[in-house]
């Protein structure tokens, strides 16, 4: 079969200890039988990895941040598509989807097709509107409240016992252990991702992930669940394998049927002693672990693209148990000339 | 009697996998040996009986052990009947 040539532009290439989601799943389109793919990356910063990373990344453009306005980065899109002609979109931070969410519509006009969820479907899945998600869906989620200062929380403190977790809007969670802690937190995750702060009952139990894809009729393109198998300081898998499980898999199924969830997602749900699963969030979009789906034998980069381009997919029914992914880091030497060029042209 | 779960993986090199949680574990010969006899559905007299023949050993040491290794299995949730399956 002869692949399908497509640009595919995506941001997310901070292949950091922290790492967004582009490399992954740039290298679950590179594995693709089925697309051709042109790789144009979107970047924020010139010290991102990807730029770098030329066997995966063909043509790299500096992108202004989300804050500075819708009309900036469509300004900055609509460049970047008359010299490269983007078919498909995939942004891949939380924290630039509502922007493209709302310019899907003009992206579609200018001809780049995306496969996002609808504002509705990421609007409630958000953090601070979690208990109402799970009452709505029948969905086990701790309790928590947003607040929008230390003092709202001093209001409602009585409702929770320590330890809670205090999140951040689109990133971050630390636990804290008394009031002071909570302070201190909030203080810091709202001077990086601004109000407001969630503070959710701490289930105590084994993190499980499940990654999965929907595809806006409520079909489950593709699901794969894994464990974390090794935490970094962080809090973020640096190790994980994946797992044989019918619960999670049936949970997954059915939020994805009854959110009618369109494109990518990440569960984050807590198994407690009692085998009782609870989702504490959310994340919509593909994961940096995607690889792991990818490799166990389900390609969701590629259904992914394949769905935003009209295209008929046959949903995965199998992966394979077990598979392990273990994240190395990797001194990449770079040409100066190179960090010249995307520093003073915003290109490479 | 006890079961080993269906879906636990038991290689001949004696690493255990268990799918469901993701854990492995690694057995030395003899609890191989031990755990390959419950799982092929063996009473602890049946299994007494066939180590009995083949090592030399005392049944009063064998039972301490066989039952501390049992409460391992059980609370590393590899079995079936630990009262929550």
């Amino acid at each position: 079969m002869e692949k399908i040539k497509l640009n595919v532009a995506l941001s997310g290439l901070n292949n950091i200890d922290n790492p967004g989601p582009g490399i992954p799943v740039i290298r679950g389109l590179r594995d693709s039988l089925k697309i051709d793919a042109k790789i144009i990356g979107l970047v924020y910063d010139n010290l991102e990895p990807g730029p770098y990373m030329h066997e995966l990344v063909d043509k790299t453009y500096k992108v202004p941040y989300p804050s500075d306005g819708v009309e900036p980065l469509l300004e900055r899109i609509r460049y970047i598509h008359e010299k490269e002609h983007i078919d498909v979109l995939i942004p891949n931070f939380d924290s630039e989807l509502f922007t493209f969410m709302k310019s899907e519509k003009i992206l579609k006009e200018m001809g780049i097709r995306t496969f996002l969820p609808t504002l509705q479907q990421f609007e409630e899945r958000h953090k601070s509107n979690l208990p109402q998600y799970g009452e709505k869906y029948g969905v086990k989620v701790p309790y928590s409240e947003p607040i929008g200062s230390i003092m709202d929380f001093k209001k409602i403190e009585d409702k929770f016992d320590y330890p809670v977790v205090v999140k951040g809007k689109f990133y971050d969670a630390y636990i804290a252990y008394d009031f002071e802690q909570v302070g201190i937190y909030f203080n810091k995750i709202a001077a990086k991702w601004g109000l407001p702060i969630v503070i959710q009952e701490f289930v105590r139990g084994t993190e499980v992930n499940v990654v999965a894809l929907g595809d806006g009729n409520g079909n489950t393109v593709g699901a794969v669940p894994m464990r974390k198998t090794y935490i970094t300081d962080k809090g973020k898998g640096w190790g994980g394998i994946t797992l044989e499980d019918p619960v999670m898999m049936d949970l997954t199924h059915k939020i994805i049927l009854q959110t009618k969830w369109r494109g990518g997602m990440e569960l984050e749900l807590i198994r407690t002693s009692a085998n009782e699963l609870y989702m504490i969030e959310i994340n919509p979009r593909l994961p940096a672990w995607v690889y792991l789906a990818v490799a166990a034998g389900q390609n969701l980069p590629e259904a992914l693209v394949m769905l935003a381009m009209g295209k008929k997919v046959k949903p995965f029914t199998h992966y394979e148990v077990g598979k392990m992914f273990i994240r190395y880091s990797y001194d990449m030497i770079c040409d100066l000339k190179e960090f010249e060029q995307l520093s003073t042209k915003g290109e490479l | 009697m006890l079961k080993i779960k269906k879906n636990i993986a038991i290689s001949d090199s004696g690493f255990v996998f268990d799918p469901g949680t993701g854990d492995s574990y690694t057995l030395n010969p003899t609890g191989l040996e031990i755990i390959q006899l419950i799982k092929s559905g063996k009473s602890y007299e049946e299994i007494l009986q066939e180590m009995s023949a083949k090592y030399e050993m005392d049944g009063e040491s064998f039972e301490r052990y066989f039952y501390d290794f049992t409460s391992m299995l059980k609370q590393m949730r590899l079995t079936e009947n630990h009262g929550e399956d």
